[in-house]
């Protein structure tokens, strides 16, 4: 399993996400980044990519909601702002399609304002 | 002109709910977004608008913005925790990265084009 952090080490935030979809899933290929648009300390915006055999045969509605959940809080609230899903595939998916989107630019509606 | 007393308090959750409800029921594509179709407010409810707007409908939007009810209201009722959140003839289909697979795959044509039978 190859798994990289988006910043060397990683915060406690980080670290819950890697671990909690590392637990859920097993993936063979695990990236979480810290893409947040203020400090990368606040912790705020997290992307991540899923490559995992549990996915076989279900619909791409079923794997968001999984790792939704998989990194959420107990009432169901993310516990942070953002969570992008670059890619939620299965070994196959992924040998067959590795590229993921570019995540797009902040638009000030996280209350940080617009930014260039 | 009588007012009852619910006039001057918070909306129930309940009564949440059912605004929700109406809003998927009467509208066959709606989106649940930050900021409005002219003026998004957020990366993502942009891509939502931005691949909405390439299929020519008059798709509704809700501006989760300006109404803090719905904005935690829809989270519930979807029982999906980020905006924006799109609906099509009832039916969830998801956030902004489902809306980008399914809009290159073709499955969110197809389901367009039913909708827009429903417009008609």
């Amino acid at each position: 399993m190859s798994s990289k952090n988006g910043s060397a080490g990683g915060g406690p935030r980080q670290n819950l996400i890697e671990e909690r979809l590392k637990d859920v899933f097993n993936p063979i290929h695990l990236d979480v980044q810290n893409v947040s648009h203020g400090p990368k300390s606040g912790e705020s915006h997290f992307k991540v990519i899923v490559v995992s055999e549990q996915f076989e045969g279900t619909r791409l509605i079923g794997r968001h909601r999984a790792i939704n959940a998989a990194v959420s809080e107990s009432d169901g609230s993310l516990g942070f702002h953002s969570l992008e899903i670059g890619a939620a595939k299965t070994p196959d998916e992924w040998n067959i399609n590795s590229n993921v989107k570019d995540s797009p630019k902040c638009a000030g509606g996280d209350g940080r304002g617009m930014k260039n | 002109m009588s007012f009852s007393p619910d006039e001057f308090t918070q909306e129930t959750p309940e009564n949440t709910k059912q605004r929700i409800q109406e809003l998927v029921d009467n509208n066959p594509v709606v989106v649940f977004m930050k900021g409005s179709k002219l003026f998004p407010q957020c990366g993502f409810s942009n891509t939502a608008c931005q691949i909405l707007g390439s299929f020519d409908i008059d798709f509704h939007s809700v501006d989760v913005l300006a109404d803090e009810a719905i904005r935690t209201g829809v989270k519930d009722f979807s029982q999906w925790p980020t905006i924006p959140q799109l609906y099509v003839c009832g039916e969830f289909i998801g956030g902004s990265d489902i809306m980008i697979e399914m809009y290159q795959n073709g499955e969110l044509g197809e389901m367009i084009e039913k909708a827009k039978a429903d417009m008609l």
